[in-house]
């Protein structure tokens, strides 16, 4: 009987199929394509690309801040290699170390949230290359890593992203504007901006506002170095919280910087695109992982 | 992405694809959405490639496109632009064969999406009941009532010459 049905499923399907508009090689090129984006999305700020995904390419109609950064904005020379001072915990010779390092720390801060496979899930990507498939391209971009966390059951529990800032123009200022990527080119690399703005929906054109509510708070850490944090919500008008982001950067003597931050899972493997999965990670949790993690490496070839 | 996952995941593209394609079009009718659903999962798969891995991809692609083509028959522009009353003229052989195909096409047309791929999972891929659950992500009890409202919608809609292949439901 299962071969009859599966007989008039053969039917339906004609005897020559148009070929694949996409090889393997255009899905790998596409894939890296989403990659770059999603970390543009992850990086702060980009809650609002998100955001726009889940109104179906939302129109920004009024946006403070600047532009998103992008590789091919103007972007000084790389900084040269780098000594750093021995006052914080060696740097490992490997981007593989530093990553057992990195998820030790976090699984040490969050033992419930699948830390079993966090050694796997954690990867310590080189955002610059991943922008411009460049490996020359690694030190004109903070070191990044992401990872999602998920609960035993396998629900998404958001996602966290550490960044490691190497010497460079930054300042540790806070911006009063809205940031959509921390620069490492100038700037700050926080912001503690709140307002609203105006979005509308590209097919309906219905106009949407969205709020940003942003609290900012400093402190000092056992090193002596400074740490800020920042929480921010956003929402549109009468709805529901559609972003959420912790976030914790601390600014070190030895001029380099650690940020670690929280924001919704925008896990997009279902239809769920957009959903904010609120992490349960609080601040206090990241500020303890941020004073712990190693030195930045920092070497001729941007290791 | 490291590299060693680039290219598990390029291995996985290169084998899967056309069979990925071809349990789209089963669960849509139509090249164009299948193809386009398609390349949806598997771009978002490049992305969460480490986590996939880890389970089982076969399946997981399968849901992800499954619910793609749900999430399009749910957007409003498709269903203003889906044509409604006759199939576009095409250059289909108009022999008995092709049309029985088209027959079978506007009546699987007329299935919800779910239903329908859950039809194509049992009985085109040979999924078990409990695979098909896991899949679709809802319990087997659904994918049974699913299977035999689906057959049961197809008897009423193909003719007798047809629906005689599909009498007994095999649930």
């Amino acid at each position: 009987m299962t071969d009859d049905i599966k007989a008039v499923f053969e039917q339906t399907l004609p005897e020559t199929e148009p070929p694949p508009r996409w090889d393997t090689g255009r899905y790998l090129e596409a894939g890296r394509t989403r990659r770059r984006r999603r970390h543009i999305a992850a990086a702060g700020t980009g809650t609002f690309a998100v955001v726009a995904a889940a109104l179906a390419v939302a129109i920004p109609l009024s946006v403070p801040g600047a532009d998103v950064a992008t590789p091919g904005d103007d972007t000084p020379e790389p900084s040269a290699s780098t000594t750093l001072p021995t006052q914080y915990p060696p740097a490992p010779a490997d981007w593989d170390e530093y990553t057992e390092i990195v998820s030790g720390l976090i699984a040490e801060q969050f033992p419930e949230l699948l830390v079993q496979d966090l050694s796997e899930v954690f990867e310590l990507a080189e955002t610059g290359e991943a922008w411009t498939d460049d490996p020359d391209a690694a030190m004109e971009i903070p070191h990044t890593a992401e990872l999602w966390f998920e609960t035993a059951e396998g629900e998404p529990a958001g996602s966290l992203s550490v960044r490691l800032f190497e010497p460079g123009p930054w300042t540790d200022e806070i911006s009063e504007e809205w940031l959509h990527y921390p620069d490492p080119f100038g700037g700050p690399l926080v912001g503690c901006w709140s307002g609203s703005y105006e979005v509308q929906q590209e097919d309906s054109g219905v106009v949407k506002t969205m709020h940003t509510e942003t609290t900012c708070d400093e402190a000092t850490t056992s090193d002596g170095d400074r740490m800020v944090t920042v929480e921010s919500r956003q929402f549109y008008e009468g709805e529901p919280v559609q972003s959420i982001r912790k976030t914790v950067v601390v600014y070190r003597a030895d001029d380099t910087a650690v940020m670690l931050a929280t924001h919704c899972g925008n896990d997009d493997e279902d239809e769920e695109s957009g959903r904010c999965y609120e992490s349960p990670v609080d601040v206090a949790a990241l500020a303890a992982i941020a004073q712990d993690l190693p030195a930045i490496i920092v070497t001729d070839d941007g290791r | 992405m490291r590299p060693s996952h680039e290219t598990e995941y390029c291995e996985f593209v290169a084998a899967n694809l056309i069979p990925l394609r071809r349990f789209a079009y089963l669960v849509c009718g139509d090249w164009h959405r299948a193809e386009d659903a398609v390349q949806t999962v598997l771009t978002k798969l490049y992305v969460d490639w480490h986590r996939t891995v880890r389970r089982d991809p076969q399946a997981y692609v399968r849901r992800m496109v499954v619910n793609a083509l749900h999430d399009v028959h749910r957007r409003s522009w498709f269903r203003r632009e889906r044509p409604a009353e006759t199939l576009p003229d095409t250059a289909y052989d108009r022999a008995e064969a092709t049309e029985d195909r088209l027959v079978l096409l506007d009546a699987l047309a007329k299935l919800p999406v779910r239903r329908r791929a859950t039809l194509v999972l049992r009985f085109w891929e040979d999924r078990s009941i409990e695979d098909t659950a896991r899949i679709m992500g809802c319990s087997e009890t659904t994918v049974k009532s699913q299977t035999a409202r689906g057959l049961h919608t197809l008897r009423d809609l193909l003719p007798n010459s047809m629906t005689e292949r599909i009498e007994v439901i095999p649930t």
